[in-house]
């Protein structure tokens, strides 16, 4: 018996997919989180591109993925040298990637091909540094006092707005780049 | 005899995407193999070998898009019609790059986990565990990361021979295997008892009398060949899977003008790494020629070129370079400058959106016109065969993202050009053509390879490194 | 001590750090993790983790007081307390909250392989996906590393001699831009071939999974909660000690 099979626009909905998608953006995530530290000279603090990854997913991907590998990717990060702030970042950058998501997808025509900037990411993004900036101030608040939160904030603040900046030339250049990621919608 | 793999009418061909429309990569093709047989399918780089072995598996369209003809049967049941992880007990596949199937901690979790996902008993899975691990030589506790490419390449073998699906399909696996390890695995499927496809970009002579059918894969179809004519060895070296007696190469310069660049007593270790290092007392590349560096993994050879194009720098010892007149010691920015190094994977030193973008960015950092800029870009594009200037690298095959990435640094002009692993994923014969593009008076080439008949075809002189000395 | 009782634990010594209790009782709960973390791990073990947290403790010593003027003001500067009693109960409140939750995890994640955590997590009800997920993940971030390196490499190599000159500040992250595509291309391949691997190892199926592997049980498990027990016990009858 023969059989025809189309190509799909989209993958598979399978289970394998989903847990290797969220897998390795987990692991992207936590790597650029750990590994690319940029000094910043003002102060002796670090930025880190975590949050460009999270951008990246939630304006690539999608909800799902951004809340989970978001979350998972940064808890891990911080495992490696700074449990303490693991379950924070693991609810706050979760939050943070599907709020973005949602707010970005919000906007889309189901047929809008996705490929050309679109203006409701600069609400995800103001959204997604809202949740951001606020979980990490609330719990920092918490955990070591609103001094020190406040001195976070405008790290955490500038962070964001690069980090989406990035995160949507990345999204725009890999779409480009590389067509097939348009069918990993999660 | 029952059929344990039955393809008919088979055709497929990959979505088209913007820029780059999709060729047919198989038509109408036909396949049988009865339970037990070994085959073994001869396929030049980029002729569908990997895309078959996936077909067969169930994972291709489903994973990758793209349409397909015709049926597929493998242990009598429709592979078209089920899912791959229903079928674990039916099919089994190596892939070609082993390190991309290997997702746990420990080599013995490794091949458990089919059998976890089957649910079998513990104490019936250690059984086995232990037994397929203890056949390869593979220690149990190991972190699959940390083993070699071929002890990788065993482990895949291991987690088959673990569940022990009907058919086994082993992409490439005998490639980069070392010749005792090759003959101790082909004899291990023998005894198996299953039906085996193996795919193979060379063929080796352990083949002979070991494998029960022998294909041919090119343009789309398979062409079932018999060993051991003459008319086979012809095919042999007509297609590139074995290469033949070395041409006279024009090079009245070949090494004739002195050395282009030339190391002396390099020191290297790797910080924290105890056992490693590397001790060159004296290396020397021939101006207009070519020299071959070869050794097993993890004899230097990498570490050698990083610290000749400068990635490295040496405890001790110099490189010089000598432009034209005198050698002058070089550091490591002015090494980076003129030493070109073509790592083995390509992807890694691909950056841009489009094939154009891709070969302009060095000329356009160079601050080279737009008009001469084009005109090189469509030479390159001529002689590397590239699909075009507007394609997504990404996206073209791997045998073209390997021309791609020396077409980038062909146009960069480096007075010296480091090739790592150039043949594979290309072919000899690809190869050594693009060698010659490369080749001119002014030039010196350094070739890293583990095949010592591609170094004696290519090189005017030859490195054999051994543990980070020469030997 | 099995994993399966000593992430209970780790919990239960987070909760106490924030449940609003003497100064004396937390510095107790601290230096009895202390003394765990250095029996067990040795005293170096003792110093990474607080040499990891140490510009935050900093912050939250020079910061909370001005925050907290209660009480009696021990630092006036032109009618502003900088510094009373209430700020510096506050403060050694906030830093051993800091250095407590910290100590408790790191013990935690230092006696215990990622991969038995997982396990005594999956024992408490993780889903096998999520656990999967978190273990492949760990897999690949060593490789990962490597990629970026390599790909950080090749960039520098082409630019090479071309007179760029080095990026500052926040044109670092421009100029990181192709090198982040590269990785973020590169990564996205891998994720339908993973997925293929998983899929022809069974990820998918219906049936209920085995595990090889498992954490002990019987007579060491008991004797392992028990003491689990035994700590957490003394650590909340202690609350009651200290009126």
């Amino acid at each position: 018996m023969s059989r025809t099979i189309k190509g799909k626009q989209r993958l598979p909905s399978s289970i394998a997919l989903r847990i290797a998608a969220v897998a390795v953006l987990t692991a992207v995530t936590a790597v650029l989180t750990l590994l690319v530290r940029i000094p910043v000279p003002a102060t002796k603090g670090y930025f880190n591109l975590g949050d460009t990854v999270i951008y990246f997913t939630a304006f690539t991907i999608g909800p799902l993925s951004a809340l989970l590998s978001g979350g998972l990717g940064t808890a891990l990060a911080d495992l490696i040298g700074f449990p303490t702030f693991a379950p924070i970042s693991l609810f706050v950058h979760g939050l943070q990637g599907l709020v973005a998501a949602l707010i970005a997808g919000l906007f889309l025509g189901a047929k809008q091909r996705r490929r050309a900037f679109n203006p409701s990411w600069l609400l995800a993004a103001a959204a997604g540094t809202l949740t951001m900036c606020g979980g990490y101030f609330a719990a920092e608040s918490v955990m070591l006092g609103i001094g020190p939160a406040l001195v976070e904030l405008p790290f955490n603040l500038l962070q964001n707005v690069v980090g989406a900046a990035a995160g949507m030339a990345l999204s725009l250049v890999v779409r480009k780049a590389y067509p097939p990621v348009a069918e990993l919608r999660w | 005899m029952k059929s344990a793999l039955e393809v008919r009418g088979l055709s497929f061909r990959f979505p088209d995407y913007p820029n780059l429309p999709a060729a047919p990569l198989f038509r109408e093709l036909d396949l049988e193999l009865p339970a037990g047989q070994i085959a073994l399918v001869l396929g030049a780089p980029d002729s569908g070998k990997s895309t078959l072995c996936r077909i067969l598996a169930g994972l291709v369209p489903r994973f990758s898009g793209g349409t397909l003809e015709g049926s597929i049967r493998i242990a009598a049941r429709s592979i078209l019609e089920s899912r791959p992880y229903e079928r674990i007990r039916d099919v089994g596949l190596v892939f070609q790059n082993p390190a991309e199937q290997l997702f746990t901690a420990r080599c013995d979790a490794e091949a458990a986990f089919a059998l976890e996902s089957l649910g079998w008993p513990a104490q019936r899975i250690r059984r086995s565990v232990e037994a397929a691990l203890s056949s390869l030589a593979l220690p149990a506790d190991r972190d699959p990361q940390t083993l070699s490419g071929g002890e990788k390449k065993k482990l895949a073998v291991a987690c088959l021979l673990a569940v022990r699906p009907a058919v086994w399909l082993l992409d490439e696996t005998f490639e980069e295997l070392d010749s005792g390890t090759r003959l101790c695995l082909l004899e291990r499927l023998r005894a198996s008892g299953r039906t085996v496809l193996i795919t193979s970009a060379k063929w080796y002579e352990l083949f002979g009398g070991r494998v029960d059918r022998v294909f041919l894969l090119s343009g789309g179809r398979l062409r079932e060949v018999r060993p051991g004519t003459a008319s086979f060895h012809a095919l042999l070296r007509k297609e590139g899977f074995q290469l033949g007696a070395r041409k006279p190469r024009s090079r009245a310069t070949g090494g004739a003008g002195g050395a282009i660049l030339e190391a002396e007593d390099l020191r290297f270790a790797y910080p924290g790494e105890g056992a490693f290092r590397l001790e060159i007392p004296h290396l020397r590349i021939p101006r207009g020629g070519t020299l071959a560096v070869v050794g097993d993994n993890g004899s230097g050879k990498s570490t050698l070129a990083r610290i000749l194009c400068g990635l490295l720098a040496p405890a001790v010892g110099t490189v010089r370079f000598r432009p034209d007149g005198d050698l002058q010691v070089m550091d490591r920015t002015s090494l980076s400058r003129r030493v070109a190094y073509i790592f083995q994977d390509p992807d890694l030193q691909i950056f841009l959106p489009t094939v154009e973008e891709e070969l302009a960015y060095g000329l356009r950092l160079q601050g080279l016109e737009e008009e001469r800029i084009a005109a090189r870009l469509r030479g390159a594009v001529e002689s590397f065969r590239l699909p075009g200037l507007s394609a997504p690298p990404a996206l073209l095959s791997y045998g073209a993202r390997k021309r791609l990435q020396a077409a980038v640094y062909h146009l960069l002009d480096r007075p010296v050009v480091i090739f790592d692993e150039g043949d594979s994923g290309l072919g000899a014969p690809e190869f050594v053509r693009l060698l010659d593009l490369f080749r001119d008076q002014a030039r010196g080439l350094v070739v890293i390879t583990h095949d010592l008949e591609l170094a004696s075809r290519v090189a005017d002189a030859t490195v054999r490194l051994q543990k980070g000395r020469v030997a | 001590m099995d994993p399966r009782c000593k992430l209970p634990l780790a919990v239960l010594f987070t909760v106490l750090f924030f449940l609003p209790l003497p100064l004396v009782l937390l510095g107790a709960y601290l230096g009895a993790l202390s003394l765990a973390i250095w029996l067990g791990l040795g005293f170096r073990e003792l110093v990474r983790p607080l040499r990891t947290i140490a510009p935050l403790l900093l912050l939250v010593l020079l910061l909370t007081p001005p925050f907290q003027r209660g009480g009696q003001a021990y630092l006036r500067i032109g009618g502003l307390t900088l510094l009373s009693a209430d700020g510096v109960r506050e403060a050694a409140r906030l830093a051993l909250r800091l250095t407590g939750v910290t100590f408790a995890f790191f013990v935690l994640l230092r006696s215990t392989a990622p991969a038995d955590l997982i396990l005594a997590l999956r024992a408490f009800g993780l889903p096998f996906g999520a656990g999967l997920v978190v273990s492949v993940a760990l897999q690949y971030v060593p490789g990962l590393k490597g990629l970026f390196d390599q790909v950080q490499d090749a960039h520098r190599l082409r630019r090479a001699g071309n007179g760029a000159p080095p990026a500052r500040g926040l044109q670092v992250v421009r100029s990181l831009l192709p090198q982040l595509t590269s990785v973020l291309i590169l990564s996205i391949r891998r994720i339908p071939i993973l997925a293929m691997a998983l899929e022809m190892r069974g990820v998918g199926r219906t049936n209920r999974r085995s595990s090889m592997r498992r954490l002990p049980q019987g007579r060491r498990l008991v004797l392992s909660s028990l003491a689990a027990a035994a700590v957490g016990l003394g650590a909340v009858v202690a609350i009651f000690l200290f009126p």
